[in-house]
């Protein structure tokens, strides 16, 4: 188990990782962050509504589904957006230069940091 | 064929001797009911015997009646070689564990064509426009240049991938597949293979 600055911290050791950050999506409100990113709260609403429009999605299509991750590809950037296993609403959200970065790799680590994420 | 089917016409043509209504002038179907024995493929066929003596309009449309027909054959041979939309959803459907595919405007959120099944595919469909808007609006917002190439979903036993057309981001290719059978990277790979095949 680890805190939200370790796990954080973690994400943003991987190559290529612009910024990191735990986000509530009932809020928008960023709960920490690492990496620097000017645009950091602007991304995160963003993925915020990306975030409630799939859950509100699967709420019309009467789906027992959960989130396991969306991986958004930008032009220069992929963003991974991972609501958390133990509470839906709050997501990480890891953003990495598309040129430097291993995807697979990525979402695997994120994946980790969710499971070992205490709050 | 032909009386039941010529009934519509006899109507048509009786239609400007019935009593005038102040309120209302009745239009001259006259010249529509020439034009529709013209159209009519069979117009000339049984009813030249027939309503020859009652119609005489019918006996002009047999010379007139293989005009258009044969007019149409070209116009409707398709002068673009690349597949329709149909086939290339089909072609999109070949993935491993796909469900459904569709392409979706997403500023509507409507479906221009789909193919595949299991997915109540009109609500997903709005659902992914959603989430494509959402996202389009924030890098909006940033004021960056930044383009969406596609957006992968994961969910507990789905995969969906939404790729906007590089033509026209607002329309996009909706792939949903069996998590357990489909790979992402493939289903992704066939997404922006069928993008200039894509013809609206």
């Amino acid at each position: 188990m680890s805190n939200v600055t370790e796990s954080l911290e973690r994400l943003i050791e991987l190559a290529g990782a612009r910024s990191a950050a735990l986000v509530d999506s009932s809020s928008g409100m960023v709960l920490g962050h690492a990496g620097s990113d000017a645009g950091l709260e602007i991304a995160a609403a963003a993925n915020t509504e990306v975030v409630r429009a799939q859950l509100k999605s699967m709420v019309n299509l009467h789906s027992a589904d959960t989130i396991d991750d969306i991986l958004i590809t930008l032009s220069t950037q992929y963003d991974i957006v991972r609501p958390l296993a133990a509470n839906p609403s709050i997501f990480l959200y890891l953003a990495m230069d598309k040129n430097k970065s291993n995807m697979a790799l990525a979402r695997y680590k994120v994946a980790e940091c969710d499971a070992q994420l205490e709050l | 064929m032909s009386v039941d089917s010529r009934s519509p016409i006899r109507s048509l043509r009786r239609s400007p001797k019935e009593p005038e209504r102040p309120d209302y002038s009745e239009p001259d179907f006259s010249s529509w009911a020439a034009r529709l024995d013209d159209y009519t493929p069979a117009a000339h066929a049984a009813p030249a015997t027939t309503a020859a003596a009652t119609t005489p309009a019918a006996v002009v449309a047999p010379v007139a009646v293989v005009a258009p027909v044969v007019e149409v054959a070209p116009t409707a041979q398709a002068l673009d070689d690349r597949p329709s939309l149909e086939e290339v959803l089909e072609k999109l459907l070949s993935f491993d564990g796909a469900l459904c595919v569709a392409v979706v405007d997403s500023e509507t959120g409507m479906i221009l064509g789909s193919a595949g099944s299991g997915v109540e595919i009109d609500l997903a469909a709005a659902g992914a426009s959603v989430i494509l808007r959402a996202r389009l609006a924030s890098t909006r917002a940033l004021g960056t240049n930044e383009k969406i190439d596609d957006v992968l979903i994961s969910l507990t036993s789905q995969v969906q991938i939404i790729h906007p057309l590089p033509s026209n981001p607002s329309i996009f290719t909706y792939l949903i597949g069996d998590k357990a059978k489909s790979s992402l990277a493939m289903a992704r790979y066939k997404a922006t293979e069928a993008d200039p095949l894509i013809r609206l």
